[in-house]
Protein backbone atom coordinates (compact mmCIF):
# COMPACT_ATOMS: atom_id res chain seq x y z
CA UNK A 1 0.00 0.00 0.00
CA UNK A 2 1.44 3.31 -1.04
CA UNK A 3 1.90 5.78 1.72
CA UNK A 4 0.28 9.16 1.42
CA UNK A 5 3.19 11.51 0.73
CA UNK A 6 3.61 14.03 3.49
CA UNK A 7 2.75 17.56 2.40
CA UNK A 8 5.81 19.61 1.64
CA UNK A 9 6.06 22.67 3.81
CA UNK A 10 8.09 25.84 3.26
CA UNK A 11 11.50 25.55 4.90
CA UNK A 12 14.06 27.88 3.29
CA UNK A 13 13.16 31.33 2.03
CA UNK A 14 14.29 32.46 -1.41
CA UNK A 15 17.09 34.79 -0.17
CA UNK A 16 18.66 31.94 1.82
CA UNK A 17 18.58 29.61 -1.20
CA UNK A 18 19.93 32.29 -3.53
CA UNK A 19 22.67 32.99 -0.98
CA UNK A 20 23.61 29.32 -0.84
CA UNK A 21 23.82 28.69 -4.58
CA UNK A 22 25.44 32.01 -5.48
CA UNK A 23 28.04 31.27 -2.85
CA UNK A 24 28.71 27.85 -4.42
CA UNK A 25 29.25 29.48 -7.81
CA UNK A 26 31.36 32.37 -6.52
CA UNK A 27 33.59 30.18 -4.34
CA UNK A 28 34.26 27.94 -7.34
CA UNK A 29 35.02 30.96 -9.52
CA UNK A 30 37.32 32.38 -6.84
CA UNK A 31 39.05 29.03 -6.43
CA UNK A 32 39.81 28.55 -10.12
CA UNK A 33 40.67 32.17 -10.87
CA UNK A 34 43.05 32.46 -7.88
CA UNK A 35 46.59 32.93 -9.17
CA UNK A 36 45.31 32.67 -12.76
CA UNK A 37 43.09 35.65 -13.38
CA UNK A 38 43.35 38.01 -10.46
CA UNK A 39 40.83 40.50 -11.83
CA UNK A 40 38.11 37.85 -11.75
CA UNK A 41 39.44 36.47 -8.46
CA UNK A 42 39.14 39.85 -6.76
CA UNK A 43 35.67 40.49 -8.20
CA UNK A 44 34.39 37.12 -7.03
CA UNK A 45 35.87 37.93 -3.63
CA UNK A 46 33.78 41.11 -3.41
CA UNK A 47 30.76 38.99 -4.34
CA UNK A 48 31.52 36.49 -1.57
CA UNK A 49 32.02 39.32 0.91
CA UNK A 50 28.64 40.82 -0.01
CA UNK A 51 26.95 37.43 0.33
CA UNK A 52 28.49 36.84 3.74
CA UNK A 53 27.45 40.27 4.99
CA UNK A 54 23.95 39.53 3.76
CA UNK A 55 23.92 36.13 5.47
CA UNK A 56 25.03 37.61 8.78
CA UNK A 57 22.20 40.11 8.59
CA UNK A 58 19.78 37.38 7.53
CA UNK A 59 20.95 35.36 10.50
CA UNK A 60 19.46 37.96 12.83
CA UNK A 61 16.71 39.50 10.71
CA UNK A 62 15.90 36.91 8.05
CA UNK A 63 13.32 34.16 7.74
CA UNK A 64 12.83 32.12 10.93
CA UNK A 65 14.77 29.03 9.75
CA UNK A 66 17.79 31.12 8.74
CA UNK A 67 18.18 32.88 12.06
CA UNK A 68 21.15 31.81 14.14
CA UNK A 69 19.00 31.91 17.27
CA UNK A 70 16.69 29.30 15.74
CA UNK A 71 19.32 26.73 14.82
CA UNK A 72 22.50 27.24 16.83
CA UNK A 73 22.18 24.98 19.87
CA UNK A 74 24.27 24.53 23.00
CA UNK A 75 26.54 21.57 23.74
CA UNK A 76 23.83 19.51 25.47
CA UNK A 77 21.43 19.59 22.50
CA UNK A 78 24.31 19.03 20.10
CA UNK A 79 25.52 15.97 22.02
CA UNK A 80 21.98 14.63 22.29
CA UNK A 81 21.58 14.95 18.53
CA UNK A 82 24.98 13.37 17.94
CA UNK A 83 23.78 10.25 19.75
CA UNK A 84 20.91 9.85 17.28
CA UNK A 85 23.01 10.72 14.22
CA UNK A 86 23.58 7.05 13.38
CA UNK A 87 19.87 6.19 13.34
CA UNK A 88 18.27 5.51 10.01
CA UNK A 89 15.48 7.78 8.92
CA UNK A 90 15.21 11.47 9.45
CA UNK A 91 15.62 12.15 13.13
CA UNK A 92 15.35 15.85 12.92
CA UNK A 93 12.72 18.14 11.46
CA UNK A 94 13.71 20.15 8.43
CA UNK A 95 16.24 22.86 8.79
CA UNK A 96 19.73 22.81 10.23
CA UNK A 97 20.27 20.03 12.73
CA UNK A 98 22.44 20.94 15.74
CA UNK A 99 25.63 19.57 14.17
CA UNK A 100 24.85 21.08 10.78
CA UNK A 101 24.36 24.36 12.61
CA UNK A 102 27.95 24.31 13.86
CA UNK A 103 29.11 23.40 10.39
CA UNK A 104 27.26 26.45 9.02
CA UNK A 105 28.79 28.69 11.68
CA UNK A 106 32.27 27.28 10.99
CA UNK A 107 31.94 27.68 7.23
CA UNK A 108 30.72 31.26 7.53
CA UNK A 109 33.53 32.12 9.98
CA UNK A 110 36.24 30.56 7.81
CA UNK A 111 34.85 32.11 4.63
CA UNK A 112 34.91 35.49 6.32
CA UNK A 113 38.50 34.93 7.41
CA UNK A 114 39.51 33.79 3.90
CA UNK A 115 37.86 36.84 2.35
CA UNK A 116 39.23 39.36 4.83
CA UNK A 117 42.77 37.96 4.61
CA UNK A 118 42.52 38.25 0.83
CA UNK A 119 41.70 41.94 1.12
CA UNK A 120 45.13 42.61 2.68
CA UNK A 121 47.09 40.09 0.61
CA UNK A 122 49.67 40.72 -2.07
CA UNK A 123 51.37 38.36 -4.50
CA UNK A 124 55.08 37.64 -4.22
CA UNK A 125 55.96 40.25 -6.88
CA UNK A 126 53.76 43.00 -5.47
CA UNK A 127 51.89 43.10 -8.77
CA UNK A 128 48.47 42.05 -7.55
CA UNK A 129 47.09 43.00 -4.20
CA UNK A 130 43.84 43.25 -2.32
CA UNK A 131 42.00 46.56 -1.96
CA UNK A 132 43.18 47.04 1.64
CA UNK A 133 46.79 45.91 1.18
CA UNK A 134 47.82 49.56 1.10
CA UNK A 135 47.15 49.62 4.85
CA UNK A 136 49.92 47.11 5.57
CA UNK A 137 53.52 46.77 4.41
CA UNK A 138 54.78 44.24 1.88
CA UNK A 139 55.93 41.66 4.46
CA UNK A 140 52.60 41.81 6.25
CA UNK A 141 50.64 41.52 3.02
CA UNK A 142 52.69 38.43 2.12
CA UNK A 143 51.73 36.94 5.48
CA UNK A 144 48.09 37.67 4.75
CA UNK A 145 48.56 35.81 1.46
CA UNK A 146 49.83 32.77 3.32
CA UNK A 147 46.86 32.88 5.70
CA UNK A 148 44.54 33.39 2.73
CA UNK A 149 45.76 30.13 1.18
CA UNK A 150 45.89 28.22 4.44
CA UNK A 151 42.39 29.29 5.44
CA UNK A 152 41.12 28.32 2.01
CA UNK A 153 42.47 24.79 2.60
CA UNK A 154 40.53 24.77 5.86
CA UNK A 155 37.43 25.88 3.97
CA UNK A 156 37.91 23.08 1.45
CA UNK A 157 37.99 20.65 4.36
CA UNK A 158 34.78 22.05 5.83
CA UNK A 159 33.02 21.96 2.45
CA UNK A 160 34.13 18.36 1.92
CA UNK A 161 32.67 17.53 5.33
CA UNK A 162 29.47 19.35 4.40
CA UNK A 163 29.14 17.38 1.15
CA UNK A 164 29.83 14.11 2.97
CA UNK A 165 27.12 14.94 5.49
CA UNK A 166 24.64 15.72 2.70
CA UNK A 167 25.50 12.39 1.04
CA UNK A 168 25.14 10.59 4.38
CA UNK A 169 21.67 12.04 4.88
CA UNK A 170 20.75 11.06 1.35
CA UNK A 171 21.94 7.47 1.55
CA UNK A 172 21.57 6.55 5.21
CA UNK A 173 18.72 8.72 6.37
CA UNK A 174 16.85 8.93 3.05
CA UNK A 175 16.60 12.66 3.41
CA UNK A 176 17.08 14.85 0.35
CA UNK A 177 18.71 18.01 1.63
CA UNK A 178 19.68 19.25 -1.82
CA UNK A 179 16.09 19.29 -3.07
CA UNK A 180 15.02 21.32 -0.06
CA UNK A 181 17.77 23.86 -0.71
CA UNK A 182 16.54 24.17 -4.33
CA UNK A 183 12.75 24.20 -3.92
CA UNK A 184 12.75 25.61 -0.41
CA UNK A 185 10.25 22.96 0.68
CA UNK A 186 10.58 19.85 2.76
CA UNK A 187 8.13 17.17 3.85
CA UNK A 188 9.93 16.99 7.18
CA UNK A 189 9.40 20.54 8.22
CA UNK A 190 8.05 20.55 11.74
CA UNK A 191 7.72 24.23 12.12
CA UNK A 192 6.97 26.11 8.92
CA UNK A 193 9.13 28.99 7.85
CA UNK A 194 8.01 32.38 9.07
CA UNK A 195 9.26 34.65 6.30
CA UNK A 196 11.06 37.91 6.94
CA UNK A 197 9.62 41.30 6.15
CA UNK A 198 10.46 42.99 2.86
CA UNK A 199 12.21 45.89 4.60
CA UNK A 200 14.61 43.45 6.19
CA UNK A 201 15.52 42.08 2.77
CA UNK A 202 16.09 45.59 1.47
CA UNK A 203 18.29 46.52 4.43
CA UNK A 204 20.25 43.28 4.00
CA UNK A 205 20.85 43.90 0.32
CA UNK A 206 21.86 47.51 0.94
CA UNK A 207 24.31 46.38 3.63
CA UNK A 208 25.78 43.70 1.38
CA UNK A 209 26.24 45.99 -1.61
CA UNK A 210 27.45 48.86 0.58
CA UNK A 211 30.15 46.86 2.36
CA UNK A 212 31.35 45.17 -0.85
CA UNK A 213 31.48 48.49 -2.68
CA UNK A 214 33.28 50.35 0.11
CA UNK A 215 35.78 47.51 0.41
CA UNK A 216 36.43 47.48 -3.33
CA UNK A 217 37.16 51.21 -3.05
CA UNK A 218 39.56 50.44 -0.22
CA UNK A 219 37.39 52.58 2.09
CA UNK A 220 38.70 55.61 0.23
CA UNK A 221 35.75 57.91 -0.29
CA UNK B 1 103.36 10.49 12.98
CA UNK B 2 105.70 13.08 14.42
CA UNK B 3 104.51 16.05 16.40
CA UNK B 4 105.53 18.33 13.57
CA UNK B 5 103.54 16.62 10.84
CA UNK B 6 100.47 16.38 13.03
CA UNK B 7 100.70 20.10 13.74
CA UNK B 8 100.94 20.76 10.00
CA UNK B 9 97.98 18.53 9.22
CA UNK B 10 95.90 20.15 11.95
CA UNK B 11 96.73 23.56 10.52
CA UNK B 12 95.86 22.29 7.04
CA UNK B 13 92.51 20.93 8.20
CA UNK B 14 91.76 24.17 10.00
CA UNK B 15 92.66 26.22 6.92
CA UNK B 16 90.47 24.04 4.67
CA UNK B 17 87.54 24.22 7.04
CA UNK B 18 87.90 27.96 7.32
CA UNK B 19 88.04 28.23 3.52
CA UNK B 20 84.91 26.16 3.21
CA UNK B 21 83.18 28.26 5.82
CA UNK B 22 84.09 31.45 4.01
CA UNK B 23 82.78 30.01 0.71
CA UNK B 24 79.54 28.98 2.42
CA UNK B 25 79.05 32.41 3.93
CA UNK B 26 79.65 34.16 0.62
CA UNK B 27 77.01 31.99 -1.05
CA UNK B 28 74.71 32.60 1.87
CA UNK B 29 75.36 36.30 1.59
CA UNK B 30 74.69 36.29 -2.15
CA UNK B 31 71.36 34.54 -1.63
CA UNK B 32 70.39 36.87 1.22
CA UNK B 33 71.38 39.87 -0.88
CA UNK B 34 69.27 38.88 -3.86
CA UNK B 35 66.31 37.92 -1.71
CA UNK B 36 66.46 41.33 -0.05
CA UNK B 37 66.77 42.92 -3.49
CA UNK B 38 63.74 41.11 -4.86
CA UNK B 39 61.78 41.96 -1.74
CA UNK B 40 62.61 45.62 -2.34
CA UNK B 41 61.41 45.29 -5.91
CA UNK B 42 58.22 43.68 -4.63
CA UNK B 43 57.75 46.55 -2.19
CA UNK B 44 58.11 49.07 -4.99
CA UNK B 45 55.71 47.15 -7.21
CA UNK B 46 53.17 47.00 -4.42
CA UNK B 47 53.53 50.75 -3.86
CA UNK B 48 53.02 51.48 -7.57
CA UNK B 49 50.07 49.11 -7.97
CA UNK B 50 48.36 50.60 -4.90
CA UNK B 51 49.03 54.14 -6.05
CA UNK B 52 47.44 53.28 -9.41
CA UNK B 53 44.27 52.14 -7.63
CA UNK B 54 43.69 55.64 -6.31
CA UNK B 55 41.52 58.14 -8.13
CA UNK B 56 44.39 60.58 -8.51
CA UNK B 57 47.67 58.64 -8.41
CA UNK B 58 50.80 60.50 -7.40
CA UNK B 59 52.90 60.05 -10.53
CA UNK B 60 56.00 61.47 -8.83
CA UNK B 61 55.83 58.69 -6.25
CA UNK B 62 55.46 56.15 -9.06
CA UNK B 63 58.44 57.62 -10.89
CA UNK B 64 60.53 57.35 -7.71
CA UNK B 65 59.54 53.70 -7.22
CA UNK B 66 60.23 52.99 -10.90
CA UNK B 67 63.72 54.44 -10.44
CA UNK B 68 64.24 52.03 -7.51
CA UNK B 69 63.01 49.08 -9.57
CA UNK B 70 65.26 50.02 -12.47
CA UNK B 71 68.22 50.46 -10.13
CA UNK B 72 67.71 47.00 -8.66
CA UNK B 73 67.21 45.48 -12.10
CA UNK B 74 70.71 46.62 -13.03
CA UNK B 75 72.10 44.66 -10.07
CA UNK B 76 70.36 41.40 -10.97
CA UNK B 77 73.32 40.03 -12.99
CA UNK B 78 75.44 40.30 -9.82
CA UNK B 79 72.86 38.50 -7.69
CA UNK B 80 73.42 35.02 -9.08
CA UNK B 81 77.05 33.96 -8.54
CA UNK B 82 77.86 30.37 -9.47
CA UNK B 83 77.06 27.99 -6.64
CA UNK B 84 74.16 30.03 -5.28
CA UNK B 85 71.52 27.82 -6.87
CA UNK B 86 69.65 24.86 -5.42
CA UNK B 87 72.97 22.97 -5.13
CA UNK B 88 74.00 25.35 -2.33
CA UNK B 89 71.67 23.51 0.04
CA UNK B 90 70.32 26.87 1.18
CA UNK B 91 66.63 27.56 0.77
CA UNK B 92 66.25 29.35 -2.53
CA UNK B 93 63.64 29.47 -5.26
CA UNK B 94 66.29 30.06 -7.92
CA UNK B 95 66.23 27.22 -10.43
CA UNK B 96 69.40 25.60 -11.75
CA UNK B 97 68.27 26.67 -15.25
CA UNK B 98 69.55 30.18 -14.45
CA UNK B 99 73.11 28.85 -14.73
CA UNK B 100 72.26 26.23 -17.37
CA UNK B 101 70.80 28.81 -19.75
CA UNK B 102 72.73 32.01 -19.01
CA UNK B 103 71.83 33.70 -22.30
CA UNK B 104 68.12 33.19 -21.79
CA UNK B 105 68.42 34.43 -18.22
CA UNK B 106 70.37 37.48 -19.34
CA UNK B 107 67.66 38.30 -21.91
CA UNK B 108 64.96 38.00 -19.27
CA UNK B 109 66.93 40.31 -16.97
CA UNK B 110 67.45 42.77 -19.81
CA UNK B 111 63.68 42.84 -20.39
CA UNK B 112 63.07 44.10 -16.85
CA UNK B 113 65.84 46.66 -17.20
CA UNK B 114 64.27 48.01 -20.39
CA UNK B 115 60.66 47.98 -19.18
CA UNK B 116 61.43 49.49 -15.78
CA UNK B 117 63.42 52.25 -17.46
CA UNK B 118 60.42 52.95 -19.70
CA UNK B 119 58.18 52.98 -16.62
CA UNK B 120 60.41 55.60 -15.06
CA UNK B 121 60.26 57.73 -18.21
CA UNK B 122 56.49 57.34 -18.64
CA UNK B 123 55.86 58.09 -14.96
CA UNK B 124 57.95 61.25 -15.30
CA UNK B 125 55.51 62.47 -17.98
CA UNK B 126 52.56 61.98 -15.64
CA UNK B 127 50.02 60.32 -17.98
CA UNK B 128 48.23 57.87 -15.68
CA UNK B 129 46.77 55.69 -18.45
CA UNK B 130 50.19 55.34 -20.09
CA UNK B 131 51.69 54.50 -16.69
CA UNK B 132 49.10 51.77 -16.17
CA UNK B 133 49.98 50.21 -19.52
CA UNK B 134 53.72 50.40 -18.88
CA UNK B 135 53.24 49.02 -15.36
CA UNK B 136 51.60 45.97 -16.90
CA UNK B 137 54.48 45.61 -19.34
CA UNK B 138 56.97 45.85 -16.46
CA UNK B 139 55.03 43.26 -14.49
CA UNK B 140 55.09 41.08 -17.61
CA UNK B 141 58.88 41.32 -17.57
CA UNK B 142 58.88 39.95 -14.00
CA UNK B 143 56.75 37.03 -15.08
CA UNK B 144 58.92 36.49 -18.16
CA UNK B 145 61.77 35.55 -15.84
CA UNK B 146 59.89 34.11 -12.86
CA UNK B 147 57.93 31.57 -14.86
CA UNK B 148 60.98 29.77 -16.28
CA UNK B 149 63.55 30.51 -13.57
CA UNK B 150 61.80 30.60 -10.19
CA UNK B 151 60.35 27.68 -8.25
CA UNK B 152 56.70 28.06 -7.40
Amino acid sequence: MAEEPAPRVALWDLPTRLFHWSLVVLILVAWFSGGENMQIHVLSGYGVLGLLVFRLWWGVAGGSTSRFSSFVKGPAATLAYLKTAGDRGAGHGGGHNPIGAWSVVAMIAVMLAVTVSGLFASDIDGLESGPLSYLVDFDMSRRYSEWHELLFRALQGLVALHLLAVAYYWVWKRQNLIGAMITGKSALTLEALRPAKLWSLIVGLALAVGVAWLTAKGFRL
Amino acid sequence: MSGKTSAVSIALVLALTAGGAIAATSVEKAIALRQAGYKDIGKSFKAVSEELKKDAPDTKLIAAEARMIHGHSLSIPKWFPKGSGPESGIKTKAKADIWAEPAKFADATKALQIESKKLRTVAGKGDVEAIKLQFKATGGACGGCHTPFREK
